[in-house]
């Protein structure tokens, strides 16, 4: 790997030993990858949930602290285990508390902005076109190397800090702008695009297509033909919640939307290959996703989750908009997850009180990813979400069981109680 | 005498680890949610490791996927809990993964050159991953 004047002197110490530290890991994963060189880093967001992070990871970040590591480009983090305002409204396990305030010390220590957002993108942590980043987030990095045309793999939560700490991170995978071409196609049908969204939809509707494009694509770049001329900033974050759990990669190259696809042949990188891969997404493809992601046809709901990834201000508004007058039903939770900023707007806008008021809670800096889901709703619930992303991140033996609808479905299923799915009948 | 096959392959994390084969073709997640950090014990919607311990096995599946902060949670089994595989092998790295094992300093490699390396070792052989000269040592179950 060819390291410059300023690369050596960090790692011989000359910045000292956290940016010592951080280079020869970087080195290392540089290596790995066959990388050639590295790349100035413009922007880093990094995990903060005690539940992801663990004790390994605690002591990890305050190491970074002992070394005396500060981070100076700007920054975001990952939302966290707790919502701190509503911490009685959960049964957390022993320790919890304790472990995520040594993170929330640390990041702090660190100079992390305290953002706790999954959706930093929108608000606080905005890459440019060719910005290099370190983020550790799927939906994000998704977002910003597909509709903003910035660099970044979805990068592990230890290279991520370590990289901010250098200034400096190998070019490889998508900071290589020769990897940044597609290997595969899709192709979705007019007809699907003519029914595919809508208020109260969009969300779910997206959010399967987009994991109909990446467990096709899987460790592939997919170049998307055909999706509408124009599409709004939640319905892409939607479609690319699918970079992961369903892609490996983070960049689906949307023809006539991506700032790297203007053509097909931009997408492909100046010719479309003979017998490319090529899938036709139909309506009938949404239909059997969405029922894949049903794991039962009981109708009692005990919870319900809406706002992974986090939801916007119009989305707040959409989901207040729902509810209406309406109550939810005794005995259900609903759970709606944003984080800071946009909680202090809604706030601002009477949002909150009305979401209160219809008995959901509108929470900060948390998700049921963040939050031991297994303890604290137990295994015999049956949880109903718009979130493809978190049906199929808490799935599996000891968790709870999912349904898959729209906004409007999973709302209905908590003023009732009973989930009725509406879509694609 | 059981058989022993060498393979090659792109070393990853450098160093030198051996273990009982843990094999499987799909893509695997570290976090907690879906591997316990405490046991090491997969839980992971219709996975084919599911109930199966990877602590100190020689870890053989596809590549990385979900959380990225599957990387810290290789380094939480190692560090904290001993839990954590004695080798890695993918058909390709993740950053996940990669991250994960350099910085835990668990051998890893990738890309192994005599094919898939589910086609090559089996659940229950004895693997020994040099990863420093980019060598994989298999004894096959007898």
């Amino acid at each position: 790997m060819n390291l410059n004047d300023a690369d050596k002197r960090k790692l011989d110490g000359g910045e000292g030993p956290a940016v010592q530290h951080a280079m020869e890991h970087l080195l290392r994963m540089g290596e790995a990858f066959d990388a050639e060189e590295m790349v100035d880093l413009h922007t880093v967001h990094c995990f903060s949930d005690y539940r992801t992070v663990g004790d390994g990871g605690v002591n990890f970040y305050e190491n970074l602290v002992k070394l005396g590591a500060h981070i100076s480009i700007p920054s975001s983090c990952e939302p966290m285990s707790m919502d701190r305002n509503h911490k009685d409204e959960f049964d957390w396990p022993e320790g919890y508390e304790e472990g995520q305030q040594k993170i929330i010390d640390a990041l702090a220590a660190l100079g992390v902005q305290p953002t706790y957002s999954c959706t930093h993108y929108f608000t606080a942590n905005v890459p440019k076109f060719r910005s290099n980043m370190a983020w550790v987030e799927g939906n994000s990095t998704g977002y910003a190397n597909t509709v903003i045309g910035a660099r970044g793999n979805r990068e592990d939560a230890i290279t991520s800090p370590l990289a901010a700490i250098a200034r400096r991170i190998p070019k490889y995978g998508m900071l290589d702008p020769r990897n940044r071409v597609g290997d595969c196609l899709v192709e979705v049908d007019p007809s699907l695009i003519e029914r595919i969204g809508g208020e109260g939809r969009r969300t779910a509707d997206y959010q399967a297509l987009g994991a109909l494009i990446g467990d096709f694509a899987y460790d592939r770049i997919p170049v998307v033909m055909g999706l509408p001329e124009y599409m709004d900033n939640e319905e892409l974050k939607a479609l690319v919640t699918a970079c992961s759990p369903a892609m490996t990669t983070t960049l689906m190259l949307l023809v006539g939307i991506s700032p790297e696809a203007r053509t097909i042949e931009e997408a492909f990188g100046g010719k479309v290959p003979k017998d490319i891969d090529t899938i036709q997404v139909t309506e009938d493809d949404l239909r059997k996703m969405y029922s894949q992601l049903e794991q039962t046809t009981k109708e009692d709901v005990d919870i319900v989750i809406s706002g992974c990834p986090f939801k916007t201000l119009q989305e707040v508004q959409e989901v207040t908009e729902q509810l209406g007058q309406q109550k939810v039903a005794d005995g259900v939770k609903f759970y709606i997850f944003t984080d800071r900023i946009t909680f202090n707007m809604a706030n601002d806008m009477g949002l909150v009180d009305k979401i209160e008021a219809a008995g959901a809670l509108l929470t900060t800096d948390t998700c049921s990813w963040c939050m031991p889901v297994e303890t604290m709703f137990g295994p015999d619930k049956v949880i109903a979400s718009d979130s493809m992303k978190m049906r199929r991140l808490l799935a599996g033996d000891g968790k709870p069981t999912w349904r898959y609808g729209t906004l409007t479905d999973v709302v209905d299923a908590a003023v009732t109680g009973k989930f009725k799915p509406s879509r694609w009948n | 005498m059981s058989e022993t096959i060498t393979l090659h392959g792109h070393p990853i994390s450098k160093g030198v680890g051996e273990g009982e084969a843990l094999v499987c073709d799909k893509p695997l997640s570290f976090i907690a949610v879906g591997i316990s950090n405490e046991e090491g014990i997969v839980r992971i919607d219709k996975h084919p490791l599911n109930g199966q311990s990877i602590a100190g096995k020689v870890l053989i599946y596809d590549t990385d996927i979900f959380s990225t902060g599957g990387a810290l949670s290789i380094y939480t089994k190692k560090s904290v809990y001993d839990t954590a595989p004695a080798a890695v092998i993918w058909r390709k790295a993740h950053n996940i993964g990669a991250g994960g094992t350099i910085y835990a300093g668990v051998p890893s490699m990738d890309k192994i050159e005599e094919g898939l390396p589910w086609d090559l070792i089996s659940t229950g052989d004895w693997v020994k991953v040099d990863s420093e000269q980019g060598i994989v040592e298999v004894t096959k179950k007898s």
